[in-house]
């Protein structure tokens, strides 16, 4: 646990509070009384719907690391799709030269850039999770999107960009991919390649990422030759 | 039975229901707290069922406890008058 960042202290008053219901679990007669009733209205009132919105806080924003999507095995050959030694992979590409953040590289395409995006992606992973337990999971490359991908998604990084705008084949269609007339996946119709990716070659890179990524940390590998 | 004796019951049954409030939303804290050292998007259905319901659960209790049975307030300490009376 890092005592520089902040991540101890959730934990620590999470105790402090588990103690104090405790405490008034075993002896209810220490609520009498003024200040046993501010005691307990901070006990059993104030602190535990602070920590609860704390601790789902927290949640939420874990639940959005590369480490955490790849943490079902579902997802390996995704996960394996990022590190594939071919640039131009799409996943590969983007991971790779840092154009989504490493540490949230999943969420970075997978999420909705719309106001409540967050909260459905979340809701998704719990589908997620409902299937992986209690449903049928399907076969690596038979997993599909809910709905197909918008547009939004990559314009929200590339829309506005110079590189992109002025790029030759993309100039003429702009006013098409920004209504959505034209999906960006009919050109960029390779994705993840899954089952594929299994037996591709890894980039080098990828063995120091993943262990930088599983300390929740962002990743800067420099690539022996 | 007298009002004492009614009062008696009341009061034991006031801390009861305190005391099954405060275990709830302890059982929920300590299932969040094991939630938020686990790193596993199973943690994250453990922390919102049954950790966060628990908790709930647990504040609505004892919220229902102190809304629909407002004990006297006792003093912490007796008052300087009293300790002169007796």
């Amino acid at each position: 646990m890092d005592l520089g960042s902040l991540d101890w202290l959730l934990p620590s008053l999470l105790v402090a509070t588990l103690g104090l219901a405790g405490l008034l679990a075993l002896r209810p007669e220490l609520a009498r009384g003024r200040r046993g009733r501010i005691l307990a209205f901070f006990g059993l009132f104030v602190l535990p719907v602070a920590l609860t919105a704390a601790g789902l806080s927290t949640h939420m924003e874990h639940a959005k690391s590369t480490e955490f999507c790849l943490s079902c095995h579902e997802m390996e050959p995704y996960g394996a799709s990022l590190m594939v030694a071919e640039e131009g992979w799409l996943p590969a590409g983007h991971f790779q030269n840092h154009r989504v953040p490493q540490e949230k590289a999943c969420f970075a395409c997978h999420t909705d850039y719309t106001m409540f995006g967050d909260v459905k992606a979340k809701l998704r992973g719990a589908k997620h999770l409902w299937v992986h337990y209690l449903g049928d999971v399907p076969e690596p490359g038979q997993i599909a999107l809910y709905t197909p991908y918008q547009n939004r998604e990559c314009l929200h990084c590339h829309g506005g960009a110079r590189v992109f705008v002025e790029g030759m084949m993309h100039e003429d269609i702009l006013a098409e991919l920004e209504s959505g007339e034209m999906s960006c996946l009919d050109c960029h119709d390779q994705i993840h390649g899954v089952p594929e990716t299994g037996e591709m070659e890894t980039w080098q890179g990828a063995s120091e990422i993943a262990e930088v990524l599983e300390n929740g940390g962002s990743a800067a590998v420099e690539v022996s030759e | 039975m007298s009002s004492a004796e009614i009062s008696t019951a009341d009061t034991s049954r006031r801390r009861r229901r305190l005391s099954l409030a405060a275990w709830m939303i302890a059982a929920g804290l300590v299932i969040e707290l094991v939630s938020l050292i686990w790193s596993h998007p199973t943690a994250f259905l453990l922390f919102l069922a049954p950790g966060a319901v628990l908790v709930a659960v647990g504040v609505a209790a004892f919220l229902w406890e102190i809304a629909t049975n407002p004990a006297p307030v006792e003093r912490d300490e007796p008052a300087p008058a009293a300790k002169a009376a007796d």
